[in-house]
């Protein structure tokens, strides 16, 4: 019963409280479900339910969702139909150099006309160097890697050769990566470094989303975001000042606040950079000025 | 050039020893000499304070310079110690060097 539930999110679920009650589960039902997510003790006649109804309906739910030939789509309405099929074909013939391999296709090749490589993600117990063949890019990931962010954002739109809607993220993203990653940004901005822009730019967004609302964003809602704060920077300090507030201990953030702007004021005495070290401070001081 | 004429030449410029960390010998010797003059060119500038660093959110009193230029997946990581010496000069491939930026703090 256990592993059934870890598949299960709890902002999925609620989200998808329309489609479920009443044509599947009924209020009642949906709100035992809710609390045992939550971890919240049942009483015994709602533990009954649970194991009785709630997990029959799951189950059936699950044979659903599982297509004839063991291969997976997520996303699916996010695909472009022949990008579909042809994904299909490219997963196949990777899995014969792959043999029980675990392969995810994933990237703006399901779902954009314009697209740069087809990306292969294969999870793999030792290390390999990735490598690109024409249009193939052959991204190596290490098993542990298989619960992060990356992996979770990256499976949302996918075809994969296993559940990868299994998969939550048990990576802790930190308030030094959330920082890290907006000083990178910022410098992009400063050196005009656009390809480099993209990349961290997604970074930021996708890690700040989480960060922030426990939301992972998929491929095609990350390029669009991107898209849209490369043409208006102005709201990048919005979303790093709200992801601090909202993703993290206020006592953590002030204390980080005040040594990050301090670290720069030292920074501007020895370095060239004054826009970019002036970008950081005004971001920290808004992030203190809300923090209060 | 060898392996070791570059460590030789990054030595030279930063008037000290360092630590050559990653498959810095790998890497470096499958470099083009274009390439190794472009690292090279970096380590100058970085020296020269042409190039700022970005503090480390975890470790307070270091410093770091990036290197990742766009044509190619080789990546450096020059680290410095805040107001004092430089520590270690880290290349590799983009992999790498991700994991790397995550043991410091990036």
């Amino acid at each position: 019963m256990g592993k059934l539930l870890e598949q299960i999110n709890l902002i999925q679920l609620e989200n998808n409280r329309s489609s479920l009650v009443p044509s599947i589960f009924t209020e009642r039902q949906f709100q035992i479900l809710g609390k045992k997510l939550r971890q919240k003790p049942l009483t015994n006649t709602e533990q009954m339910y649970l194991s009785r109804t709630i997990m029959k309906k799951l189950k059936a739910m699950q044979t659903l969702h599982k297509p004839q030939d063991n291969y997976y789509l997520s996303g699916e309405s996010f695909m472009l139909p022949e990008r579909k099929e042809e994904a299909l074909k490219i997963l196949k013939q990777a899995e014969l150099n792959h043999k029980n391999l675990k392969i995810i296709i994933s990237g703006s090749f399901l779902y954009q006309k314009k697209y740069n490589d087809i990306d292969l993600f294969i999870i793999s117990k030792y290390e390999k160097e990735d490598y690109k063949e024409d249009k193939l890019h052959f991204n190596y990931l290490k098993q542990e890697d298989e619960n992060s962010l990356f992996v979770k954002s990256i499976s949302q739109i996918s075809i994969s050769n296993f559940d990868a809607s299994f998969l939550h993220v048990k990576e802790r993203i930190t308030i030094s990566q959330i920082i890290s990653k907006y000083q990178q940004v910022l410098k992009d901005i400063t050196d005009k470094n656009n390809t480099w822009l993209k990349i961290d730019l997604r970074d930021l967004i996708m890690g700040c989303t989480y960060a922030g609302e426990k939301v992972v964003l998929n491929s095609a809602q990350l390029h669009h975001l991107v898209n849209k704060l490369t043409v208006n920077q102005n709201n990048l300090k919005s979303l790093f000042v709200y992801s601090l507030l909202n993703g993290f201990e206020l006592k953590t953030v002030k204390l980080i606040g005040v040594k990050m702007i301090q670290s720069y004021q030292e920074l501007m005495k020895e370095y060239k950079g004054e826009d970019y070290y002036n970008s950081l401070i005004e971001s920290f001081a808004e992030v203190l000025k809300v923090a209060g | 050039m060898q392996v070791e004429e570059v460590k030789q030449k990054v030595t030279e410029i930063l008037s000290q020893q360092i630590e050559f960390e990653g498959h810095f010998d790998a890497v470096i010797g499958n470099m083009t000499e274009n390439q190794q003059l472009n690292l090279l060119e970096w380590v100058k500038k970085c020296f020269n304070k042409d190039i700022y660093p970005e503090p480390s959110p975890y470790f307070t009193d270091l410093l770091v310079f990036f290197f990742k230029p766009a044509v190619t997946n080789i990546r450096a990581i020059l680290t410095k110690k805040k107001n004092s010496y430089f520590l270690a000069l880290f290349s590799d491939k983009h992999k790498y060097y991700k994991r790397e930026r995550e043991k410091l703090g990036f």
